[in-house]
C-alpha cells in the first residue's frame, strides 16, 4: 500500500496542476467589477489547496516506513479478478445502453454481476436477468413515466 | 404554546393516509437498509431518492426521515446476530450485543436496543422542537459572511472528526468543492470547467456523486471480499424481546445518558451517530460499577450506544432545518433533495413553509412509534430478509442506482458519471478516504461560493469582513481549531512516546 499511496499522491497532484491550469484559462478575477472574484477564482484556489494537501500526502507516503501501511492493495488474486470483471461489466453495460436499450443492458448487468458475486445457480441468474428489467419497466417506465432508452425494443416496448 | 399549535398543525399534515404510508415505507426500507451490511443509510437514501420525485416535498421528506431513523434502528439487527454492523453507528453494539446473542440473550439485546432507540429518538425530536426556534432566531441575524464561516466550520468539522486521517478528509473536502464548480457560473453566466462536454453545463448533480460514491463504490468494495452471513441464532421469539426488571434497572441511566450525548453530538455539524455511539459506550464503561463485563455481554453496552445513535438524528435535523447546514453525508443528501424540490432549508423555511417543517417533525414522532412496533414485532421477518443472497442484492443495488440516476434528467451522461464516481468511491474506500466530506462539499460548494462572493461584494473586495464580525470570527476560529487540533494531538503523542522511549 505504500507504493499505492505514493501513486495516489502523484495522481492527485497532477490532477490539481491540470485543473489549476484550466482555471487560469478563465477569469480568476482581480478586477474591481467582480470584487476580486472571477468565475475561476474559487476553483483556482481550491486546486492550490488540493495541490498542497496532495504534496503533503506524497511526502508522508514517501517518508513513513512501509510497516505503517497495509501490506497489499488487493486482498487476493480472486478478489482482484472479480473487481476487474465487475469494472469491465459496467463499462460494457454503459456502452450498450444506447444502441441496445436499457432493458437489455440491465439484463446483461444482472447476468454478468450475479456470477461475479458468487451465484452459480444459472436458473436463478436467468430468472433475475429477465424479471429485473421487467420490474424496472413496470415501475419506472409505466409507473413513473420515465423515458427509458429502449434501443432495439423501441417498437415493442414503448413507454408512451 | 405556539410550539404545541405548530405541532398540532404538523400532525394534521402527517396523519394523512398517504403520508402515513410513506412514513411506514420509509421506516421499513430504512430498517432493511440499516440491517444489510454493505449498504449504509447514505447509499439507501441516495438510491431511493429518485422514487420521491413525483411527490410533494413534505411527503418526500417524511419518507426520507422515516428511512434515516429506520436505518439507525436496523443497524442493530446484524450487529447482534452476525457481529457485523449494518451501518457505522452500530459498530459499538457488536461488542456486547453479539456476546449477548452468544449467551442466548439475542432477543433481550434487540429489545433493549429498540426500546432505547424509541425513547432516545422521541426525546431528540422534543429537543429538536425546543431548540430549533432559538437557532432560527439566531440564524436570522446571519449575513453572508456568517453563513460562509458557518459552512466552512461545518466542512472543517466533518474533515476533523470523520475518523482516520485528517489530511485525507481535507483532500476529500477540496475534491468535493472542486467537483461542485463545473457548469455555468452563477454570477457571470459564463461556462467554466466544462471541458467541452454539454453534460457538464448544468454542473455535476449531487445525486450522481452520492449514489456513485456510496452506492456503486460500496458494491465494488464488496465484490472484492464477498461477505458470508452466518447467524449466531435465527429463532427469536417475540416474548423473549421484552427486557426483565433487572435489564430495565441496568439500562435506564445508559438510555438517558445516551439520549443526551447523542443529541448534543448530533447537533454538531460533522459529528454524527458513529461518534455519539462511541462516546456513549466509553461513558457507560467509565461510569459502570462492573466495567469488566463490558465486551462480554453487558446490556448497558447495547442500551447506551443504540440510544445515542438514534438521538443524534434529532440533533442533526436541528442545523439541517434551522440553519440549512447538513452535518453528515446522509443529511447532505437530504439537503440536496430539498433543494431539488425547490426548497431552501434555513431560518426562512420555518417562516415560509411552516407546514413542511412541522409536518416533518410530527412524522418523526409517528415514525419512531412505527419503528418500535416494527423492531419488536417483526424481528423474525427482518432475519428472513437478511437471508437474501448478496449475489442478488448487490446487482440489484447497481440496477436501482443506474435507473434512479438516469430517471432524474433522462441523460445517459449521468450514468457515465455515476460509474466514474463509483470507481472513485471504490478507490476512496481502498485508500481509507471518507466519502461523506465529498458529498457534503458538493452540496455546500455553490452555497459557500455564493456567500463568499456576496460577502466580498459587501466589503468591496476586502477579506476583513470575515474577521471583523464577531460571530464570523468565532466560527472561523472554531473551524480552524477543529482541523488543527487532531494534527497537534498526534504530534504531541508522538513526541511523548519518543521522550518516554529515550
Amino acid at each position: 500500500m505504500k507504493r499505492a499511496e505514493q501513486v495516489l499522491g502523484v495522481v492527485l497532484l497532477l490532477f490539481a496542476i491540470y485543473m489549476g491550469y484550466e482555471c487560469t484559462q478563465i477569469d480568476v478575477g482581480s478586477s474591481g467589477e467582480t470584487s476580486g472574484m472571477g468565475a475561476g477564482f474559487m476553483p483556482f484556489w481550491l486546486t492550490v489547496c488540493l495541490g498542497i494537501s496532495s504534496t503533503a500526502l506524497l511526502v508522508r507516503a514517501v517518508g513513513l516506513p512501509a510497516a505503517r501501511f497495509e501490506p497489499l492493495f488487493f486482498s487476493g488474486k480472486s478478489g482482484r479478478l472479480r473487481v476487474i470483471l465487475a469494472f469491465a461489466g459496467y463499462l460494457v453495460v454503459v456502452v450498450v445502453t444506447k444502441p441496445l436499450g436499457m432493458m437489455i443492458s440491465l439484463a446483461i448487468l444482472m447476468a454478468v454481476t450475479m456470477p461475479i458475486f458468487g451465484s452459480r445457480n444459472w436458473k436463478a441468474i436467468a430468472l433475475a436477468s429477465i424479471l429485473t428489467p421487467v420490474g424496472v419497466y413496470l415501475v419506472f417506465g409505466l409507473g413513473l413515466k420515465v423515458d427509458l432508452p429502449m434501443g432495439i425494443l423501441e417498437n415493442i416496448l414503448s413507454v408512451y | 404554546m405556539e410550539t404545541v399549535q405548530h405541532l398540532m398543525m404538523g400532525f394534521h399534515i402527517a396523519v394523512t393516509p398517504f403520508n402515513l404510508l410513506l412514513c411506514f415505507l420509509g421506516a421499513l426500507a430504512g430498517t432493511i437498509i440499516g440491517a444489510l451490511p454493505g449498504i449504509g443509510p447514505s447509499a439507501g437514501l441516495a438510491i431511493l431518492l429518485p422514487l420521491t420525485f413525483g411527490m410533494n416535498p413534505t411527503s418526500a421528506m417524511i419518507m426520507m426521515c422515516g428511512l434515516y431513523c429506520g436505518a439507525m434502528y436496523g443497524g442493530t439487527i446484524t450487529s447482534v446476530l452476525i457481529n457485523v454492523p449494518g451501518e457505522s453507528s452500530s459498530v459499538m453494539t457488536c461488542l456486547d450485543g453479539y456476546q449477548m446473542a452468544r449467551q442466548g440473550r439475542a432477543g433481550k439485546a434487540l429489545g433493549i436496543a429498540a426500546i432505547g432507540s424509541f425513547i432516545a429518538g422521541t426525546a431528540s425530536v422534543v429537543f429538536l422542537m425546543l431548540l430549533a426556534f432559538p437557532f432560527v432566531k439566531l440564524a436570522l441575524s446571519f449575513g453572508p459572511p456568517e453563513y460562509f464561516s458557518l459552512m466552512l466550520m461545518g466542512l472543517a468539522t466533518i474533515a476533523g472528526v470523520s475518523g482516520g486521517s485528517v489530511l485525507k478528509a481535507l483532500i476529500c473536502t477540496f475534491l468535493g468543492l472542486l467537483i461542485s464548480t463545473p457548469g455555468m457560473d452563477a454570477f457571470s453566466g459564463l461556462p467554466r470547467l466544462t471541458f467541452g462536454l454539454p453534460g457538464l453545463m448544468g454542473g455535476v448533480s449531487f445525486l450522481v456523486v452520492a449514489v456513485g460514491l456510496f452506492g456503486i463504490g460500496e458494491v465494488m468494495f464488496n465484490v472484492e471480499q464477498i461477505m458470508k452471513i452466518e447467524f449466531v441464532t435465527e429463532k427469536i421469539k417475540i416474548k423473549e424481546v421484552w427486557p426483565n426488571r433487572e435489564d430495565w434497572k441496568r439500562s435506564v441511566m445508559p438510555i438517558t445518558r445516551g439520549t443526551i450525548i447523542g443529541f448534543l453530538v448530533g447537533a454538531l455539524p460533522g459529528a454524527g451517530g458513529t461518534i455519539a455511539s462511541f462516546m456513549s459506550y466509553a461513558t457507560e464503561k467509565r461510569m459502570s460499577k462492573h466495567p469488566e463485563e463490558f465486551g462480554k455481554g453487558a446490556i448497558e453496552g447495547v442500551a447506551g450506544p443504540e440510544s445515542a445513535n438514534n438521538s443524534s438524528t434529532g440533533g442533526a435535523m436541528v442545523h439541517l432545518l434551522a440553519l440549512g447546514i447538513p452535518g453528515s453525508g446522509t443529511t447532505a443528501i437530504m439537503l440536496g433533495a430539498l433543494m431539488m424540490f425547490g426548497l431552501q432549508p434555513g431560518p426562512l423555511l420555518f417562516q415560509k413553509n411552516p407546514g413542511f417543517v412541522w409536518g416533518v417533525i410530527a412524522s418523526m414522532y409517528i415514525g419512531n412509534v412505527m419503528l418500535l412496533i416494527m423492531n419488536i414485532g417483526c424481528i423474525p421477518l427482518f432475519v428472513k430478509i437478511l437471508k437474501i443472497p448478496m449475489s442478488l442484492l448487490m446487482p440489484l443495488v447497481i440496477v436501482f442506482s443506474t435507473v434512479g440516476v438516469y430517471s432524474v434528467d433522462g441523460n445517459i451522461f449521468d450514468v457515465w458519471m455515476l460509474y466514474v464516481f463509483g470507481v472513485l468511491g471504490y478507490f476512496m474506500k481502498k485508500f481509507d478516504m471518507p466519502p461523506a466530506p465529498v458529498v457534503l462539499s458538493v452540496v455546500l460548494g455553490p452555497m459557500i461560493e455564493r456567500a463568499l462572493r456576496q460577502s466580498l461584494t459587501m466589503s468591496l473586495g476586502s477579506y476583513d469582513i470575515f474577521f471583523t464580525r464577531p460571530i464570523s470570527v468565532v466560527l472561523l476560529a472554531l473551524g480552524f481549531l477543529i482541523v488543527v487540533w487532531p494534527m497537534v494531538d498526534t504530534l504531541r503523542k508522538r513526541y511523548r512516546a519518543k521522550a518516554a522511549g529515550a
